[in-house]
């Protein structure tokens, strides 16, 4: 065989693919990074601040490529997004028409084909850098039970839906701390481990965060005053809650040229100074190295091995160029490597394994069968108010803190936990605030709810109502950890005929919240009730259970479900059962609506076994050890943190094993 | 545009929003929005903004004087005309309130259909228009993407009063909702 070209290739350049290059270029590999999306240098980041200023549209895709509304057939590389999942894109008929070559979501609109039974919501992006364009920055550890999960809370129960992960918390500490400084997190041990030890927030001794605490906003610390230190939460006997700044990756200092966080309050979708970190900062670091070689525009199709316990033996992509009227784009070309990284996120990574056809009706690092299954998200239940005092939402980042202190606990034997963001941000998630508050008010219409007077205002009336409302808007968003699931998956269908611009099969989603996630997101409600009573806060909560049609019609809400648990809200006491307090005005709710958190994960989970996982627990593939499948696809359960720090601190562990494998076998 | 119908959108708009004219309409203006708003307003409403603008001037013109929330409730159609005793034509209430909406969120709400518009459409009609949203003033902070402060400015209320960042003496800040009508399940 001749020579590999490279030491490493790397396919994806977003959180994974670059820490990985990053770490392994500064010891001297020859590495190639292939990305499917188009290269984003620093002045892209003006066209993209352009296009989200023009969208009427604000949402987190907003700014980038491919434009909102574009075929994703046409497209070489379309996505995820959260405009593909509005109502206007659900057939009134989708609930019975489901499963007969119909998706919940018109796939002239949607990329993902949604089979159901409940939708993913989440997306992501296919540009150099990948997500982190529009992630929030969020770099919370996890904790010690989340990794031990089964043998913590489920020893006991062999129905228990959580397994334990291959490794614990104080496996990851060296690459937690590693990770923080290569994203630059701003936070302060002493400020995390004064509340968070006690669920099992860890750190090496000694340690401390690149960058100092970002300061809580004057929401932060009013709930705080409220909250600190109750304990008397019902379905949380004994537990104490806590208010705390949430570790981000956001500079409250310039860090090379990038400035200091300036409050633009537009983490999510982008963030126009670059304060916050995404993968195009790794990805210099990586290229200044010149041990690095990066291609862009070319998408890798397929992973070529000739067997299990066979290596791998090279990749195969097309390159593609937007013409003037149609996309371009080349014969398959390989291109060879010692080392082969896959970090095309848990949704396209599966999907290109998927493709990667072995010739003997198996495909590549699927011996399990495990590869796609276990499809998660963090289903997030929005909660939003209004507060009796004035406390100036809309300003500084989107949030700065969190209720963290109820992650863990025994509860999790038989419900789901959650962490909750508090929203600096008004109402913008949650009903399209401003937009949506000042028509009402303009136009004397009651869609956000706080209008039912039906007024039609002006001059200085105006000003007084909407700045009442404005400034004592916000809202919680409780991010609920979802079981894994086998047939909540990602699959490909080559006989569906539905492609993209490439002609390369779309991803088929399978998607469900188990009875354990249904009941964290009664718990959310219950606890947002006791919230909202201490703070005198109004609850303005919908979930609604139809969509209304064009026509009038009414039809059901494919994000709606129903209340896995009545019988805890007909126990409440009265004074929780409050129409002011409750979502929808009821005291026992008939269901819940949730949105996705943009966290996509366990589509190929690490595992000690090889019979029920994809990779072992440094992320290589079991079936064929050159080969290494990276980001938050591997975690076995997701948790209750946001992903990418985790995912970033575990690409650290990979770098450390490839550097092994290289030194020792090669 | 003549002269003279940019002073009565200008006066008008002012009206409406409840926004100094001086603030959202400067002497010295580099960027131009009064200008542009009415040009937009004006191609895409038929004749109803220039019938919009002579209602306008005929109302402050009744002797003796109207208030401005007189003039105010006419133009949105809550109050009668006096001259007529009639609302004023609901197109140019339409109008109107597609005018506000524009100031507020620099967004033009198509507000019937025209040739190559249909009602509803929504267009922003440029960066500054979004940025300058009198939304943003109205909640004391600014655009979302475009603050102007430094860092941390969030931990502390806004500096600058509702009186100064609208520069209207009149509003005032700080009080409760209306919250006559209201109840969760609304
Ligand atoms: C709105 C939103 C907010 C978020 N906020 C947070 C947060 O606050 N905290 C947090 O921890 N996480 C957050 N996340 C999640 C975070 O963005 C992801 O965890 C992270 O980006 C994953 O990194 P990755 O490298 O695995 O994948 P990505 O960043 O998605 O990068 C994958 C790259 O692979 C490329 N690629 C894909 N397929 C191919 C192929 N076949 N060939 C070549 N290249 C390919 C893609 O183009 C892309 O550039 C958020 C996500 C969203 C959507
Ligand atoms: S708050 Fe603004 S400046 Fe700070 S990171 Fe977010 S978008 Fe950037």
């Amino acid at each position: 065989m001749s020579d590999p070209d490279y030491d490493i290739i790397i396919v994806g350049a977003g959180v994974a693919g670059p820490i990985i290059a990053k770490e392994l270029s500064q010891a001297g590999a020859k590495i190639l990074i292939i990305e499917g999306g188009p290269e984003t240098p620093p002045t892209n980041r003006e066209e993209y601040m352009s296009n989200f200023l023009l969208n009427t549209v604000k949402t987190l895709e907003s700014p980038y490529p491919p434009g909102m509304g574009a075929n994703p057939a046409k497209e070489a590389t379309p996505r995820a997004t959260i405009a593909q999942t509005f109502g206007n894109n659900v057939s009134p008929t989708w609930h019975a028409d489901l499963g007969a070559g119909n998706y919940i979501y018109n796939a002239d609109v949607s990329y993902l084909l949604q089979e159901g039974p409940q939708p993913f919501l989440s997306g992501y992006k296919r540009i150099t850098g990948g997500t982190t364009w529009h992630w929030l920055g969020t770099s919370l550890r996890f904790l010690e039970h989340d990794f031990t999960m089964k043998s913590t809370y489920g020893a006991d129960d062999p129905d228990y839906p959580m397994p334990d992960w291959p490794i614990v918390v104080d496996d990851l500490l060296d690459a937690y701390g590693r990770a923080e400084h290569e994203i630059g997190v701003s936070a302060d041990v002493s400020i995390q481990t004064k509340e968070l030890a006690q669920i099992g927030l860890k750190y090496s001794d000694g340690y401390s965060y690149p960058m100092q605490e970002i300061p809580p906003s004057v929401l932060d610390v009013q709930i705080a005053a409220a909250l600190n230190g109750f304990q008397n939460f019902i379905n949380f006997e004994g537990q104490q809650v806590f208010v705390t700044s949430t570790p981000a990756g956001r500079n409250s200092q310039p860090d090379g040229n990038r400035r200091t966080c300036a409050g633009n309050t537009n983490c999510i979708p982008i963030c126009p100074i670059q304060a916050k970190w995404d993968g195009t900062v790794t990805l210099a670091g990586a290229q200044s190295t010149g041990n690095v070689t990066f291609k862009s525009q070319c998408v890798v199709t397929k992973v070529v091995s000739a067997g299990y316990g066979q290596p791998v033996t090279g990749i195969e992509y097309i390159h593609w160029e937007n013409g003037p009227t149609k996309i371009t784009k080349s014969e398959p070309i390989t291109a060879t490597a010692k080392i082969y990284v896959i970090a095309a996120h848990a949704i396209e990574t599966p999907k290109l394994m998927l493709m990667s056809d072995m010739g003997n009706g198996q495909t590549v690092a699927n011996s399990s069968d495990q590869m796609g299954r276990n499809l998660m998200d963090h289903p997030l239940y929005l909660s939003w108010s209004l507060m009796p005092e004035q406390i100036f939402g809309f300003r500084g980042p989107l949030a700065t803190s969190g209720i963290e202190s109820l992650r863990d606990g025994p509860f999790r034997s038989d419900r789901a936990a959650w962490r909750c963001e508090i929203g600096n941000e008004g109402w913008n998630f949650a009903i399209g605030d401003p937009w949506t508050t000042v028509s009402d008010f303009v136009d004397g219409k009651n869609a956000s709810h706080t209008n039912a007077n039906m007024d039609r205002l002006f001059g200085a009336g105006l000003i007084e109502q909407l700045n009442s409302h404005f400034t004592r808007q916000w809202r919680m968003g409780f991010l609920v950890e979802q079981t894994p699931e086998a047939d909540s998956r990602v699959t490909i269908n080559r006989d569906n005929g539905i492609v993209d611009g490439l002609h390369l099969p779309r991803p088929v989603i399978n998607y469900k919240l188990s009875e354990y996630t249904r009941r964290g997101f009664a718990s959310a409600e219950v606890f947002s009730r006791q919230v909202y009573q201490m703070l005198g806060a109004t609850n303005f909560t919908r979930n609604a259970q139809n969509l209304t049609a064009a026509d009038g019609t009414e039809f059901p809400n494919p994000v709606w479900f129903e209340n896995p648990d009545r019988d805890m809200f007909e126990a409440l006491p009265d004074a929780l059962k409050a129409p002011e307090l409750c979502a929808n005005g009821q005291a026992v709710p008939d269901g819940f609506t949730y949105f996705g958190a943009g966290h996509l994960v366990g589509t190929y989970r690490m595992g000690s076994v090889a019979r029920t996982s994809v990779v072992d627990s440094h992320s290589r593939s079991w079936d064929h050890s050159t080969l290494f499948l990276v980001g938050d696809g591997v975690f076995p359960t997701i948790t209750t943190a946001n992903p990418t720090l985790t995912l970033a601190a575990l690409a650290m562990r990979t770098a450390d094993a490839i550097k092994a494998q290289l030194a020792t076998t090669l | 545009m003549s002269n003279s119908d940019q002073k009565t959108f200008n006066a008008m708009s002012a009206l409406l929003t409840g926004f100094n004219e001086q603030l959202i309409a400067p002497q010295v203006d580099p960027i131009g929005l009064p200008k542009l708003f009415l040009q937009w307003a004006t191609d895409h409403s038929g004749g109803d903004c220039a019938n919009l603008l002579a209602t306008f001037a005929s109302l402050q013109a009744i002797v003796p004087a109207l208030s401005t929330d007189e003039i105010g409730s006419v133009i949105m159609g809550v109050s009668p005309d006096p001259t007529t005793g009639e609302p004023i034509d609901e197109n140019q209430t339409a109008v109107a309130q597609a005018i506000l909406k524009l100031w507020y969120l620099g967004s033009w709400y198509q507000p019937f259909d025209i040739a190559g518009a249909a009602k509803g459409k929504e267009t922003v009609v440029s960066d500054q228009a979004y940025i300058k949203g009198l939304a943003s003033q109205s909640m004391q902070s600014h655009a979302m993407g475009n603050s102007t402060l430094t860092f941390g400015y969030w931990d502390k209320p806004p500096a600058a009063s509702l009186q100064v960042t609208t520069g209207n003496d009149e509003v005032s800040a700080g009080g409760p909702p209306d919250t006559s009508g209201w109840g969760a399940s609304a």
